[in-house]
């Protein structure tokens, strides 16, 4: 007994001066084999780190992941370390959980990036189950979004947590791999389809894996036997032999996944949640919204469309934008790549001076959502809401939404829209065109492409240049919409007719696309954009649109001013007189008869298609099949993967001629029981270098219950140390009964095994000395 | 010289008769018996070490009737005097010449029961004559005769009264093993023929000793492999090796081994050893010869470790030897 500072006497355990072994003294040390355990865990869950990153795109999914590993890693060290229960374990799990989820997944909640806030702490929450659907439906580069970042944290953690809890107090190591393993699943199929390092990932893992695998399974076995290992030089020959093994092996998988990784791996190959729960935004599934025009314009003159409340004087009701021209249809498409899936706010504040625009559908429907523009946000109404909502998307560049439901009659929704910027042709003077932000590719038909430096007059500045051509539309052409005299459309051909004919005829479409050509055959960017505003309106009023409402007009961005609209398009009233045939058409004074137009079909949209199909049979005849490129990286994967074992199976066979043919007689029949004790070998039955032939006959004759090998021992014995040299036809004869003494052997065990033993490369590892006196 | 596969069955054959007649006064104890048949084959001698009480006499007396020949039986004493076993001269006054009396060590088959309670001088006597086989007395040597054996018992050396045999003395004996218990079954068998105490008496000569010379003759030209040669030397050379000991098997435990190994190997009916053979006689033959260190035997070690060890670090040889 002994007495501390207050004099209460307190039990003493051991004797004074003895060492004492408490469990306490002996947790302080860290083992080195559970140092290692805890490395190979964080490279396995680094892997998976590092699969988060592609979704991100910077370095917030790293953070995330990265440090919930950590954190996962120190609270299962310490429970480790502590023998926590697994109550506890959870409990300081949750608690790491909440406390430095602010900081490392809702950074934007936090006070400072660092101080959680109770916001935080309820977003954690929720976040836990819904941001694994987040992860997958939000737009690619997930940082923009606060939430998603929970996934790759919790996973990072709960994963962390019990890989290296398992790794290093489970019962069986192994299982620790389980955990790791699904960090990068997890990050594979919540990630993108680029993954710049997945080869590296791969092999990384593998490896590692397969190396603290072997590493554990033999520290185990070790630990296992420890009683029975009568010395220690047995035992590290046996390791040394593993060692080997595994690195052979190990370099096989690396060497092969690093072959196969260059070849085999290719984004498109590579399969994502991403693919099934959100079919990408194709725009080619939708016509473009211009072919629309002539139907609202003429057939639902009267109807009304929307009914638009709080839509400002002078603006106009964006429906979409479109930039790209293939020779048939002006589309979206060229911007389909900045396609966002949106939720109901659109970016962190809303754009200065917006205006909230309620609409109320009409006789309106399609993919399109009215309203474009600078966007601050969507909300739907009714019944569909969800469903819009959830299909919602937004180029912010064009300022088209889309919405993959569909608008249908009668629905509500509010839109915030910033109004567009008016400035005057004197700003605009001193302002100039942005170059290189439109489609670069300029593909201007060929017709309009001759005659726009003769149709286009040099102006003062640009805008001038830009008025003057848009103005000369306007005095040249005549507005129609019947389809005698103006037929639907802007392919090519229509455009050409529309400058090769004695009169410009057309209406909105068919100007306003020639236009945005002709702008962009001077080297400036434009668009086309589709939209509807009224004649005249009264301010705080509801504004009834009708289909008479639709026009079609060019923008043209500026450097300050952003895009600047143009109405390139005659007055409706000024319709050339049908009525009067012949005599009409020939003198037109007032018409400035374009240059002699080259031959009338062009470029006639057949040729386009034709092109198009042929490059695309052209490539399609240099493509190998894809099931036979398959195939072919299948049998070459195979032959890579089986090459090593076709290997063993060789040396094998070498070695085994190799010894009935090399010697003397009697070392030839020696050679047949080293045959037969390598196939045992392979099976899985180790002999030891101390036993007689007979001995180990007899170990086989109890571990292979259907084969007499002892008999095949005492007739080989007899030959090799009986007197005189045995013959050819002796040799002969015992090497019969090892064939079939090895058939026996191997037919005894399970097909598995058997198969097994055949590629096993245990019994040419095996350090076998001749066993050779003098 | 060769025997061949014929004569060795023969042999075989012979062993398996001679080791049934034994076995029927020494119920369940048939490796012992082999063990002693092959000493007696081989011409060297025995030493039996157990406890009182488990057969060894029975066992030397059995061997003795089984084989058509004289067999004595002394009872070492600590007054034991030398010539009470070789014999003593006296003057035989009626044709007034000394005249030799045979000592009983002058029989094919001698027991010497409780070796180590006589003193060191009587036990040295029996030196001369086991390993050469006849007996000096006043200048005269007398031939022992063949076959000659010695089946010497001994109680464990912890036991009060004892003179622990010299090393040289034990080097001379070709084994050295114990008979043990028997089994239950047997022991219940020994039990119910009880009222006839000395089965060994009951049991009728199977062999004459001109023919258990013959077959001693014979079996010395058995077959022994270089490779088996090797693999007794590498052996032999380990037992010195070995830390345990102070001093391993000597040249004339090798030589004894490959003796008792021929002799081993055609009781089993062939005519060549094995390495197998010499891994079952490493014990009996060797275990008597090796002396431990004292710091080993303090621990507890015992020969029977260093030999069990000794055949686990020597490869066994599975190749012909090289030839010499």
């Amino acid at each position: 007994m002994s007495t501390d500072s207050q004099g209460r006497t307190r039990p003493q355990l051991t004797e004074p001066g003895t060492t004492q072994l408490t469990p306490g003294r002996r947790r302080r040390a860290l083992p080195v084999p559970q140092a290692v355990d805890v490395v190979a865990m964080l490279v396995l869950l680094a892997t998976g780190v590092v699969a988060f990153g592609p979704v991100f795109a910077d370095a917030s999914g790293y953070a995330a992941a990265g440090g919930g590993v950590l954190l996962g890693t120190a609270v299962a060290a310490v429970g480790a370390w502590r023998r926590w229960s697994a109550f506890a374990v959870a409990a300081a799990t949750l608690a790491v959980f909440v406390a430095f989820g602010g900081p490392l997944a809702l950074p934007s909640t936090t006070l400072g990036g660092v101080v959680p806030t109770p916001e935080t702490v309820n977003r954690l929450v929720v976040l836990t189950w819904q941001a694994w659907r987040d992860l997958l439906t939000v737009s690619v580069p997930a940082s923009s979004f606060t939430g998603p970042a929970v996934v790759p944290y919790l996973s990072g953690l709960v994963c962390a947590v019990l890989a290296v809890g398992l790794a290093l107090r489970g019962r069986r190591h192994l299982w620790a791999l389980a955990p790791a393993a699904t960090l990068l699943v997890v990050g594979i199929l919540w990630g993108t389809k680029t993954a710049p390092s997945a080869a590296v990932q791969g092999a990384v893992f593998c490896v590692t894996a397969l190396a603290w695998a072997g590493w554990r399974t033999a520290l185990q076995q070790h630990r296992d036997n420890a009683h029975l290992l009568t010395s220690r030089r047995t035992n590290t020959s046996a390791q040394r032999q593993r060692i080997v093994a595994a690195a052979v092996v190990l370099a096989v998988a690396g060497g092969s996944s690093a072959f196969l990784g260059s070849g085999m791996v290719s984004a498109s190959d590579r399969y994502v949640l991403r693919d099934d729960v959100v079919p990408p935004l194709d725009l080619r599934d939708y016509a473009s919204p211009l072919t629309r025009y002539r139907y609202y314009e003429r057939d639902q003159k009267e109807k009304t469309l929307f009914t638009v409340t709080g839509l400002p004087e002078g603006s106009r009701f964006r429906v979409a934008a479109m930039d790209g021209y293939d020779g048939h249809v002006f589309s979206v498409d060229a911007a389909s790549a900045q396609f966002r899936r949106v939720g109901s706010r659109i970016g962190v504040t809303t754009p200065d001076g917006a205006r909230t625009l309620d609409v109320e559908v009409g006789d309106y429907e399609g993919v399109w959502i009215p309203g474009g523009g600078d966007v601050g946000g969507v909300s739907f109404e009714g019944s569909r809401a969800e469903s819009l909502g959830a299909g919602l998307y937004y180029n912010a560049d064009s300022g088209t939404l889309l919405s993959t439901a569909g608008l249908q009659g009668g629905e509500r929704y509010t839109v915030t829209v910033a109004p567009a910027p008016a400035p005057t042709d004197e700003q605009l003077a001193k302002d100039s065109i942005v170059t290189g932000a439109g489609d670069a590719e300029v593909d201007v038909p060929d017709a309009i492409a001759g005659i726009t430096s003769d149709f286009a007059e040099p102006g003062e500045s640009q805008i001038d240049q830009l008025r003057k051509l848009e103005s000369k539309f306007r005095e040249v052409g005549f507005y129609s919409n019947d389809d005698t005299v103006s037929t639907a459309g802007h392919f090519d051909g229509r455009l050409t007719a529309l400058f090769s004919g004695a009169r410009m005829i057309g209406d909105d479409e068919q100007y306003a696309t020639s236009m945005a050509l002709m702008v962009r055959q001077l080297g400036y960017p434009a668009r086309v954009v589709l939209g509807f505003y009224p004649e005249e309106s009264t301010p705080g009023e509801p504004v009834a649109l009708t289909g008479n409402d639709a026009h079609v007009w060019v923008e043209v961005p500026f450097e300050k001013a952003g895009w600047v609209a143009f109405d390139p398009t005659p007055d409706r009233d000024k319709t050339p007189d049908t009525k009067v045939p012949k005599p009409d058409e020939v003198p037109q004074p007032q018409v400035l008869p374009p240059p002699v137009p080259p031959e009338e079909p062009v470029d006639p949209p057949e040729d386009r298609t034709d092109d198009s199909s042929t490059t695309k049979r052209d490539e399609k005849g240099l493509e190998v099949p894809p099931a036979v490129r398959i195939a072919a990286y299948v049998a070459g994967a195979g032959a890579l993967l089986a090459s090593p074992f076709a290997a063993i199976v060789l040396l094998k066979r070498r070695r085994r001629a190799r010894r009935r043919r090399d010697g003397r007689t009697a070392d030839r029949i020696s050679g047949g029981w080293d045959e037969i004790v390598d196939a045992a070998a392979d099976l899985g039955v180790r002999t030891p270098a101390r036993l007689t032939r007979q001995e180990s006959a007899r170990d086989f004759a109890e571990t292979f219950p259907t084969v007499g090998p002892v008999a095949v021992a005492e007739r080989m014995d007899a030959h090799v140390f009986g007197r005189g040299e045995p013959s050819q036809a002796d040799v002969d004869e015992m090497w019969r009964q090892v064939h079939s003494l090895r058939h026996g052997m191997s037919r005894s065990v399970h097909p598995v095994r058997r198969l097994r033993a055949v590629v096993s490369p245990r019994s040419l590892l095996i350090n076998r000395r001749p066993r050779r006196t003098t | 010289m060769t025997i061949t596969t014929d004569q060795a069955a023969w042999f075989a054959d012979s062993f398996v008769t001679l080791t049934d007649n034994v076995g029927q006064a020494l119920l369940g104890k048939a490796p012992v018996i082999r063990l002693a048949l092959t000493c007696l084959l081989a011409e060297g001698h025995l030493l039996l070490e157990d406890a009182p009480g488990t057969g060894k006499t029975a066992l030397a007396r059995a061997m003795a009737a089984t084989v058509q020949g004289s067999h004595s039986r002394i009872q070492f004493t600590p007054d034991l005097l030398p010539s009470d076993i070789t014999g003593t001269t006296v003057y035989d006054q009626a044709q007034a010449r000394w005249e030799f009396h045979k000592g009983p060590i002058f029989a094919s088959i001698v027991l010497a029961d409780e070796i180590n309670r006589a003193s060191p001088k009587t036990q040295s006597a029996l030196l001369e004559v086991m390993e050469e086989g006849h007996v000096t007395v006043d200048g005269t040597s007398y031939d022992a005769g063949r076959p000659f054996m010695v089946i010497a018992t001994q109680n464990p050396i912890e036991q009060a009264g004892t003179y622990r045999l010299p090393e040289a003395q034990l080097d001379r004996f070709l084994m050295k093993t114990s008979v043990g218990y028997p089994d239950r079954a047997s022991a219940v068998q020994v039990l119910a023929g009880s009222a006839s105490p000395d089965r060994a008496r009951s049991l009728q000569p199977m062999i004459s000793t001109s023919a258990v010379a013959e077959m001693a003759d014979l079996v010395k030209a058995n077959h022994v492999d270089d490779a088996v040669l090797d693999y007794v030397q590498r052996l032999t050379e380990a037992t010195r090796d070995d830390s345990d000991t102070t001093l391993g098997v000597s040249t004339r435990g090798s030589i004894s081994m490959v003796r008792a190994a021929r002799v081993w190997a055609a009781a089993r009916g062939r005519n060549y050893v094995l390495p197998d053979d010499i891994k079952e006689l490493a014990l009996p033959v060797w275990g008597h010869r090796i002396i431990m260190s004292p710091e080993a035997e303090f621990a507890g070690a015992t020969t029977a470790a260093v030999v069990a060890r000794v055949l686990d670090r020597v490869e066994a040889p599975m190749l012909r030897g090289a030839g010499v």
